[in-house]
């Protein structure tokens, strides 16, 4: 798909994540500096340092943390506004590539009369203006800002979150596999390399993001068959598939939703098939101020569900449903040598595995 | 964890020195002057050797890594932002 925009507009994205990369490379570091200085003068508690009000009062009046925090919030604003600006002046002919019919191996199914949840209607995930189903440009757009996100810290075809995903699953052979909530799905492409004997699904709730997927799925000669549902109700048989993945989808929905999409999951997989979610990691295995500076997304960021998804008990939701259940970790490039603005972690990766008959 | 708002009135710079922002305000607009100066310069000399400057204006592959690219514009970031990134003078 041709992504291009012009130099001006490239221009004005580079400096946006030049502030991301300010953040993250030198305001976290000296304000980390700062407060463990501060931590070795006064010695609070570690039960102090789990509680955000007592670490609100620490850093709260902080010029450092205020100003870490507010150029995180301008950039995260300034980043949507300008991969829009610059697609924008393309939409006629974007829009035109997306709607183009392909009889290439794979499918792409849309659903218009499928319901949004309130949850998903309601709510610009991470910022993104029209979220991921209401503005016909919103794979693209995420595709970019993604990268713009993530400082580049992705690899350059934007997978190692596929790619840690693939270092931890278990060996074996798989004939159908499902990833839910791909959005453009690109994340998923080293499990079709790891796993290439097996058909790939993906479900999403929004249509551009399938539209895209599908789109960027053949241009890669990725086959894949995409299908527009809710994975809280998805219309597959029992027992369908032996894998099951999720990448950063748990978080974006309330802990209810995360019951069903979870018993849901369980109910077509096949005896012996495995469900694995890759997150970022629960606060409590973070040290109190990434955690901290983690949860701040909560309310600064769009993420509504995050607070309540990172310290929820994941694994007790998978037993309920009848999964045997482990968590595993996994490197992480984005949040790896160098941190992001919250600090450096690995992935969390929650497997369950559904007993044979 | 329960609440992490921000100071008074979702002003998230309330404690951060106005002469450091001032600093930021500063530094940028000397390097968008000297910028602007130089481009004008450069445009006139071209345009005096007959070259098209229509690259200028071409599309490129929209967020595509390049670590020359990238390097230079966290040095200008850096630079600019100097100010906030130390303790409050
Ligand atoms: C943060 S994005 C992640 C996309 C992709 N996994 C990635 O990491 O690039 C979350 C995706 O989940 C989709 N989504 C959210 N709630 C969903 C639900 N209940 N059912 C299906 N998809 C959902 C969104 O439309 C969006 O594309």
């Amino acid at each position: 798909m041709d992504m291009r925009i012009s130099r001006k507009h490239q221009a004005r994205l580079d400096l946006v994540e030049g502030l991301k990369v300010f953040v993250a490379g030198q305001l976290m570091p000296t304000l980390r500096q700062e407060f463990e200085g501060w931590c070795a003068a006064e010695d609070p508690s570690e039960e102090q340092l789990r509680n955000s009000q007592f670490m609100q009062a620490t850093l709260g009046a902080n010029p450092l943390y205020q100003a870490s925090r507010g150029l995180q919030r301008l950039s995260q604003e300034a980043m949507w506004q300008e991969v829009i600006y610059g697609l924008e002046q393309r939409r006629p002919d974007i829009e035109e590539q997306l709607d183009r019919e392909d009889q290439a191996a794979g499918s792409l199914t849309l659903n218009p009369d499928l319901m949004m949840p309130d949850y998903y209607d309601n709510t610009e995930f991470h910022l993104q203006p029209g979220n991921f189903h209401k503005n016909t440009l919103a794979g693209p757009v995420y595709e970019i800002g993604v990268a713009t996100y993530t400082m580049h810290r992705y690899g350059k075809a934007g997978d190692e979150m596929g790619r840690a995903l693939v270092s931890v699953l278990p060996d074996r052979h798989c004939k159908r596999v499902l990833y839910m909530g791909c959005g453009p799905a690109y994340k998923g492409y080293p499990l079709i390399d790891a796993l290439p004997e097996a058909e790939h699904w993906g479900i999403d709730l929004a249509a551009p993001m399938l539209k895209f997927a599908r789109h960027r799925a053949i241009e890669h000669e990725k086959p894949m068959h995409f299908s527009q549902m809710n994975a809280e109700e998805m219309t597959f048989p029992d027992g369908h598939f032996d894998l099951i993945y999720c990448m950063l989808l748990l978080h974006e929905v309330p802990t209810r939703a995360i019951e069903n999409i979870v018993n849901e999951a369980a109910r077509v997989l096949a005896p012996g098939g495995v469900l694995a979610n890759l997150e970022l990691p629960s606060y409590a295995s973070l040290d109190p101020l990434s955690a901290f500076l983690m949860d701040w997304d909560t309310e600064h960021n769009g993420e509504p569900f995050w607070r309540d998804y990172h310290q929820m008990d994941l694994k007790q939701t998978y037993r309920d449903a009848g999964l045997e259940t482990k968590l595993t970790e996994a490197h992480s490039e984005w949040g790896g040598a160098k941190g992001n603005y919250m600090g450096k972690f690995r992935y969390h990766v929650t497997m369950g595995r559904k007993p044979e008959a | 964890m329960e609440d992490n708002t921000q100071g008074i009135s979702g002003d998230y710079f309330s404690n951060v020195s106005k002469s450091d922002m001032m600093r930021v305000v500063l530094a940028l607009a000397t390097e968008v002057y000297a910028m602007r100066d130089r481009q004008a310069v450069l445009e006139d000399i071209l345009l005096g050797c007959d070259i098209d400057l229509a690259r200028l204006d071409e599309q490129v592959d929209a967020a595509v890594y390049d670590e020359d690219r990238l390097a230079e514009r966290d040095a200008f970031v850096a630079r600019v932002f100097a100010a906030m990134a130390g303790p409050a003078r």
